[in-house]
C-alpha cells in the first residue's frame, strides 16, 4: 500500500464528485482561470506563508524606509556629559560639552525613550544600526542569490537541455567549484582586498559577487538534473510532436516545471546567505565594523559579561536574523505548494 | 497492399525504415556495435484505416512510431505523408507539417504537463499553428473536448484531477485538435482498466468513422488490435514477419511466431482448453540478432535453411505476406543451395 | 461547498484519523495471549477462511473502505482467483492477509482471517496474531509473488545470495553452506531455469523480465509455502512469456500441493488458472463461484459488463461494450448498490439497501437485487 494508491483513490474521489452533474453550470463561469491566479490563490490560503510574507514586508520596510525616518545616522556617536546625561546634538556648545572632563562615550546604554534599543559598544544608536544592518544583510542575500541563480540556471539549463560535451564541461566545472573550501577562500580574499586597498564601503559588493560565483554550482546541478528528467517526460515529446517551437517548450514546459525547485532553493539560500554573511561578519571578514550588518552586530558579544548584562546588544539583531531566515523559508514552502497543482483543493 | 495504391489514397507510407542505435563504450565513447531496433520495415496505411502493429516488448514497434514522428532520427528509409518524405525535412519545415500526424502515448500520467490546465494542453499546439482564428480559439477547444467526451467545465482543471481513462481522452483531444490525418497510438489502452479500455477504444473508433483519421495502432494486446485494426503487422526483433488484412491474418495466421502469439492469449472460458504453443526462451538481444531467420532460435519448425538464410516476403494472397521459409515455394532449391554451399 | 466548510471538514477528518492511529499504537503495544488468536476452522479442508474482513484506510481526505465485508475461502490445493479493476480492494485483501498494510493509515478494523496452520496443527486468526508470529508465517508458510519482478529483487546482490537468504531463514534444518546452495539451485531448476548454475551467480539486471519472474517464484517456493499469493504476476510480462509463467505456475501447484491466491485484472488469465473466482467491485464481493459458474453463467451485471468489454469474445463487426462512467468515490460510497449508477439493468429496488450475497447454486453467489426472489 503506497502513496500512489492513495493518490489514485483521491483522484477517483474527484472524478466521482465531478460527475455528480450539477457542478457544470457553477463551474462553467470560471473558464480559463490563469495558472498565475491559481498560484496566488493557493499561496494566500497558506497561513504560515502569509506570516512569512508579513514578516518579510515588515523587515524590508524597516530596513529600506526606516533609515529615512530615523533622526540618527548609522555612524553617529553619542556622548555623555560630565553630569552623566547624554549631550543633545543641537546644544550650541556641543563640541565643548563632549570634550569636558568627565564626558565619555555613551556606550552600551540601556534602552530608553531616546535610544529605543540602547546604544552599541561604540556609542551608536542601536535601533538605527539595526535598520542599516538589515539593509546590508538583505541586500547581500538578494544579490548573492540573484548572481547564483543567474549563473546556475543558465549554465545548468544549458547543460541539461543540450547535453553532450557542453554538459560534460559544465558539470566538471561544477565539481571544481563544489570542492573549493569556502571560509578559507574568503579569508584569503579578505586579506587580498586589504592589500589592494579597496575602500571599506565597497568591500561588501565584491564579497557578494564572489559568494554568488562560488554558490552557483549547487543551483546548476539541481537545474540540470530537473531538466534531464523533464526532457524524458512524454509531455515534452508530445510538445515536440505538436510542433511547438523550442523557445516555447522552454518557456511553457521546462521553466514552470523547474520553477518550484528553483524557488525553494532560492528562498532557502536567501536565508542561508544571510546566515553566511553573519558568520563572515562575525569572523571579521565580511562587512567592516564601521558599517553595520546583523552579523557584525551580534559580534558585540565578546564576553559572557556582555552576554549576560547587555542582552539588548545582541538579542535584537539575533532575532532579526532568526525571523527573516524563518520567513524566507515559510514563503519558500508556501510558494512551492502553490506552484504544485497537486496541492490544489 | 501488394500492388500499392497510389499515393493519394495513402495516409502514410513507410519504406524500408531502419533505426540502429549505436552502442558506445569507453572514455572516448566510440561505437562498438549497433542495436538494430528497426531493421527494414515497410508498410502503408490507407486513409481512414487502422494499421495495427503487434509484437512483444523490445521488438521495435515503439521505435517505429517515434521515428515516423521524428522524435528519433531514422538511420535509413522514408516515411511519406501527403507526398512529403518526413525524414528528409529540415527542422523548420517539419514543424509546419507536424499537425498532420499526431501521437497518443501509453502512459496517461507522464504525457500531460502537470502544470498546464486541460484547456492549455489542448490549445497549445492549436495556437502555435493557428488552426483556428484567435477569437474562435476557446470555442474550438470546448468543441474538441466535447467530441472526446470531456465536459466543458473541465477546461481549467489540471491533469492530476483526472483518472487514467479521462487523461487518455485529454491526450486524444490534444492530438485531435490539430486535425491530423494520422494518429500514431502507442499502447494507448494498456495502462487502463478493462472497462475503461473499452471506452477509449470505442472513442477512437467513433472518431475515425466521424473524421476519417488513420491510425497506426501499436500494441502488444492482440485482441485489442484485432478489434480496432484493418491491417495488421506482426513484428519480431525489428522486422515485420507477417502482414496482412486483419481477416486474413487472424483467420489464417501463417508465421510460427504469429501462431504462438495468438495461442498465448488467455481466453476467458475455463472449458476451452487451448492447444497452446508455448515458446521456449526469451527474445534474443537486438544488438546481436541470430543469423538467417531471426526467429529460428525459438521456432519449433526450424529447418536447416532457416539458420542461414533470411526469408523473403512470400505473398500468400493479395493482401497477406509472411516471411518464413515454410511458405517458400522454392524452398527445396534454397535448401539444397544452402546445403551445397555448406558441404563444399 | 465553500472552502471554509471544506477546511473544517478536513480538520475533523485529521482529528479522527489521529484517534485511530493512537488506538492502533496502543493495540500493537499490548501483549497478545495465545487464546486470543487461536481459533477453529469452519471446514478443515480450507486453508484460509476470510470472514467478513474490513480494511479501512484513514487518509487525509476521509476514510477509504478499501475492503468492506469480504468473505471467501481458499481450499487446500486449489487456486482462487480474485478479479477486479484497480482500486477494487483485491490487492488490499492480500495485504491484509499478509498483514503488510501501510500502518497506521491502513488498518484491519473487523473480521477474521483464519489460517489452517499445518506446522502446529492449530488454526489461527491472522488478523489478531502477534507481529513476531506473522513474521514467521510470512514468507514461510505464506509467500507472495509481486507484479514488478525488478523491484522485488535487490539489485546489488546476486540471485544466488538472495535465494540462499530465504532458504536459510525458513529452513532451519539446513545449515551447511553447500546444502543451502544446492537447494537454491534445485529451486531454480524447479522453475524451469535451464542454466541454474549460471543464473545463481547473476545479478537481477542481467536477467530478462520472464527470468526475473521465475527467480521470484523460486524464492517464493524456497520455503515450501502452504499458500502462494500471486499479485498480478504476469501483468508486466509479454504474452508469450506470460504463457510460460502461467504454465509453470499450473505445473508447480500440482507438484507442491499448495494453494494459490491469484490476483489479477485479466479475466482470461483467471479463467485459465483458477478453480474458484471472486469478483470484487469497490471493496466488496459482487460475485463468487467456481470458474465455470463465473465464466459460463455470469450473473452480476458488472461481471457481464467486464466480460463483454474484452474484444476477444466479439463477433465480426460487433461494437465493443463499455461500462459507462467510473468507479464511485471510495470515500463517500452510496448506501445503495455501488454499481447502480453504471448498471443498465437497474430497477427501483436498487435504490434501496446494498444487496446481500444470494446463492444461485451451492457454489455460486451474487450480490444483486435482480436475483432476489429467484433464490433456490
Amino acid at each position: 500500500m503506497d502513496e500512489k494508491y492513495q493518490d489514485s483513490l483521491k483522484k477517483d474521489a474527484m472524478d466521482a464528485s465531478e460527475f455528480s452533474g450539477e457542478v457544470e453550470d457553477v463551474a462553467a463561469k470560471q473558464l480559463f482561470m490563469t495558472p498565475g491566479q491559481i498560484v496566488a490563490r493557493q499561496f494566500f490560503r497558506n497561513r504560515l506563508a502569509i506570516v512569512g510574507l508579513v514578516i518579510l514586508v515588515i523587515a524590508i520596510l524597516f530596513c529600506v524606509v526606516g533609515p529615512f525616518l530615523s533622526p540618527y545616522s548609522e555612524t553617529e556617536m553619542f556622548y555623555l556629559g560630565a553630569d552623566g546625561q547624554e549631550v543633545p546634538k543641537d546644544v550650541p556648545n556641543y563640541s565643548a560639552r563632549i570634550s569636558e572632563s568627565g564626558a565619555r562615550l555613551n556606550k552600551r546604554a540601556e534602552p530608553d525613550s531616546v535610544h529605543l534599543l540602547g546604544t552599541t559598544e561604540l556609542g551608536h544608536d542601536m535601533f538605527t544600526r539595526l535598520m542599516y544592518g538589515g539593509r546590508v544583510s538583505l541586500m547581500v542575500g538578494f544579490i548573492v542569490v540573484f548572481v547564483e541563480l543567474l549563473l546556475g540556471v543558465t549554465l545548468g539549463g544549458i547543460a541539461g537541455y543540450y547535453g553532450g560535451w557542453i554538459d560534460t564541461i559544465i558539470m566538471r566545472l561544477v565539481e571544481i567549484f563544489n570542492s573549493i573550501p569556502f571560509i578559507p577562500l574568503m579569508l584569503i580574499i579578505s586579506s587580498v582586498m586589504i592589500n589592494l586597498k579597496i575602500p571599506e564601503g565597497n568591500k561588501i559588493y565584491y564579497t557578494m559577487v564572489i559568494m554568488g560565483v562560488l554558490y552557483w554550482a549547487g543551483v546548476a546541478r539541481l537545474v540540470r538534473g530537473q531538466i534531464l528528467s523533464l526532457r524524458e517526460m512524454e509531455y515534452m515529446q508530445a510538445a515536440e510532436a505538436g510542433g511547438i517551437r523550442g523557445s516555447r517548450k522552454i518557456m511553457r514546459h521546462l521553466i514552470p516545471n523547474v520553477m518550484p525547485q528553483i524557488i525553494v532553493m532560492a528562498t532557502m539560500d536567501l536565508g542561508g546567505v544571510i546566515l553566511t554573511e553573519s558568520t563572515m561578519s562575525y569572523l571579521g571578514i565580511g562587512t567592516s565594523a564601521m558599517f553595520a550588518s546583523w552579523g557584525n552586530m551580534v559580534q558585540a558579544v565578546t564576553s559572557d559579561v556582555i552576554m549576560r548584562n547587555a542582552p539588548y546588544l545582541w538579542i535584537p539583531p539575533g532575532l532579526a536574523i532568526l525571523f527573516v531566515v524563518l520567513a524566507f523559508n515559510f514563503v519558500g514552502d508556501g510558494l512551492r505548494d502553490a506552484f504544485d497543482p497537486k496541492m490544489k483543493r | 497492399m501488394k500492388n500499392m495504391q497510389s499515393n493519394e489514397t495513402l495516409a502514410l507510407e513507410v519504406r524500408d525504415l531502419k533505426k540502429y542505435f549505436p552502442i558506445k563504450k569507453g572514455v572516448t565513447q566510440h561505437t562498438v556495435g549497433h542495436v538494430r531496433a528497426v531493421d527494414g520495415v515497410s508498410f502503408s496505411i490507407p486513409h481512414g484505416k487502422t494499421f495495427g502493429l503487434v509484437g512483444e516488448s523490445g521488438c521495435g514497434k515503439t521505435t517505429i512510431g517515434r521515428t515516423i514522428l521524428r522524435l528519433i532520427d531514422p538511420t535509413e528509409g522514408s516515411a511519406i505523408i501527403d507526398g512529403v518524405d518526413v525524414f528528409k525535412l529540415k527542422k523548420k519545415q517539419l514543424r509546419k507539417i507536424r499537425p498532420k500526424f499526431q501521437m497518443i502515448f501509453q502512459d496517461p500520467f507522464s504525457s500531460l504537463d502537470p502544470r498546464m490546465s486541460v484547456g492549455a494542453i489542448i490549445g497549445e499546439a492549436v495556437r502555435e499553428h493557428n488552426i483556428v482564428p484567435r477569437s474562435e480559439h476557446n470555442a474550438y477547444i470546448l468543441k474538441v473536448m466535447k467530441q472526446c467526451g470531456l465536459r466543458s467545465f473541465q477546461v481549467d482543471r489540471y491533469p492530476h484531477e483526472f483518472s487514467g481513462g479521462q487523461r487518455q481522452r485529454i491526450c486524444i483531444a490534444r492530438a485531435l485538435a490539430l486535425n491530423p490525418q494520422l494518429i500514431i497510438a502507442d499502447e494507448p489502452v494498456s495502462a487502463l482498466d478493462v472497462s475503461i479500455q473499452a471506452q477509449v477504444i470505442n472513442l477512437m473508433k467513433d472518431l475515425q468513422e466521424e473524421l476519417g483519421i488513420s491510425y497506426l495502432f501499436i500494441s502488444h494486446d492482440l485482441s485489442v488490435v484485432e478489434y480496432i485494426s484493418d491491417y495488421v503487422g506482426v513484428m519480431y526483433l525489428g522486422s515485420l514477419v507477417e502482414m496482412g488484412s486483419k481477416k486474413a491474418l487472424f483467420k489464417e495466421p501463417l508465421h510460427p511466431y504469429t501462431r504462438a502469439l495468438l495461442s498465448a492469449v488467455p481466453v476467458p472460458n475455463p472449458e476451452v482448453k487451448m492447444n497452446r504453443i508455448i515458446l521456449e526462451g526469451d527474445v534474443p538481444s537486438p544488438a546481436n540478432p541470430p543469423s538467417g531467420c531471426k526467429f529460428h532460435t525459438r521456432c519449433r519448425q526450424c529447418m536447416e535453411v532457416c539458420k542461414n538464410f533470411e526469408p523473403k516476403e512470400n505473398w500468400v494472397s493479395e493482401d497477406h505476406y509472411v516471411k518464413c521459409h515454410l511458405y517458400d515455394a522454392n524452398i527445396a532449391e534454397t535448401a539444397d543451395a544452402a546445403l551445397d554451399t555448406k558441404s563444399e | 461547498m465553500s472552502d471554509k466548510k471544506r477546511a473544517g471538514e478536513l480538520r475533523a477528518v485529521k482529528k479522527e484519523n489521529l484517534r485511530h492511529y493512537r488506538e492502533l499504537k496502543k493495540k500493537n503495544k499490548r501483549k497478545i495471549s495465545e487464546s486470543e488468536y487461536l481459533t477453529q476452522m469452519r471446514d478443515d479442508n480450507n486453508l484460509i477462511e476470510i470472514d467478513d474482513l474490513h480494511t479501512f484506510f484513514y487518509t487525509d481526505v476521509g476514510t477509504v473502505h478499501a475492503v468492506d465485508g469480504v468473505s471467501f475461502d481458499i481450499p487446500r490445493g486449489k487456486t482462487v482467483g480474485v478479479v477486479g479493476e484497480s482500486g477494487c480492494g483485491k490487492s488490499v485483501t492480500s495485504l491484509s492477509l499478509m498483514r503488510i498494510l501501510q500502518e497506521p493509515q491502513g488498518q484491519i478494523t473487523g473480521g477474521q482471517i483464519r489460517f489452517n496452520r499445518q506446522k502446529t496443527g492449530q488454526p489461527l486468526d491472522l488478523t489478531k496474531a502477534p507481529v513476531k508470529l506473522m513474521e514467521a508465517i510470512r514468507g514461510g508458510e505464506i509467500s507472495m509473488i509481486f507484479q514488478e519482478p525488478m523491484t522485488a529483487l535487490n539489485p546489488v546482490f546476486t540471485i544466488g545470495r538472495q535465494l540462499d537468504e530465504v532458504t536459510k531463514l525458513h529452513n532451519k534444518s539446513i545449515t551447511k553452506k553447500k546444502d543451502i546452495m544446492r537447494r537454491s539451485i534445485e529451486m531454480l531448476e524447479l522453475v524451469g531455469i535451464a542454466n541454474a548454475m549460471g543464473v545463481y551467480k547473476m545479478y537481477p539486471h542481467e536477467l530478462s523480465g520472464g527470468m526475473r519472474q521465475r527467480t521470484i517464484i523460486a524464492m517464493a517456493l524456497a520455503c515450501d509455502p502452504q499458500l502462494i499469493i500471486a499479485d498480478e504476476p504476469t501483468t508486466a510480462l509479454d504474452v508469450t512469456i506470460q504463457a510460460q509463467i502461467l504454465d509453470l505456475l499450473r505445473n508447480l501447484k500440482d507438484k507442491l500441493n499448495a494453494s494459490i491466491m491469484f490476483i489479477t485484472h485479466d479475466l482470461g488469465v483467471v479463467a485459465e488458472m483458477a478453480d474458484y473466482v471472486v469478483v470484487m467491485y469497490a471493496g466488496r464481493i459482487v460475485e463468487q463461484g467456481t470458474a465455470k459458474d463465473i465464466f459460463l453463467n455470469p450473473a452480476h451485471p458488472y461481471t457481464i459488463g467486464l466480460m463483454k468489454s474484452r474484444p476477444n469474445m466479439l463477433e465480426e463487426g460487433e461494437r465493443l461494450y463499455s461500462i459507462p462512467g467510473n468507479v464511485p468515490n471510495p470515500i463517500n460510497l452510496p448506501n445503495y448498490c455501488y454499481f447502480r449508477n453504471r448498471c443498465e439493468k437497474r430497477k427501483d429496488v436498487c435504490a434501496g439497501e446494498y444487496p446481500c450475497l444470494l446463492s444461485l447454486s451451492p457454489t455460486h453467489k451474487v450480490a444483486c437485487h435482480l436475483y432476489n426472489g429467484r433464490e433456490e
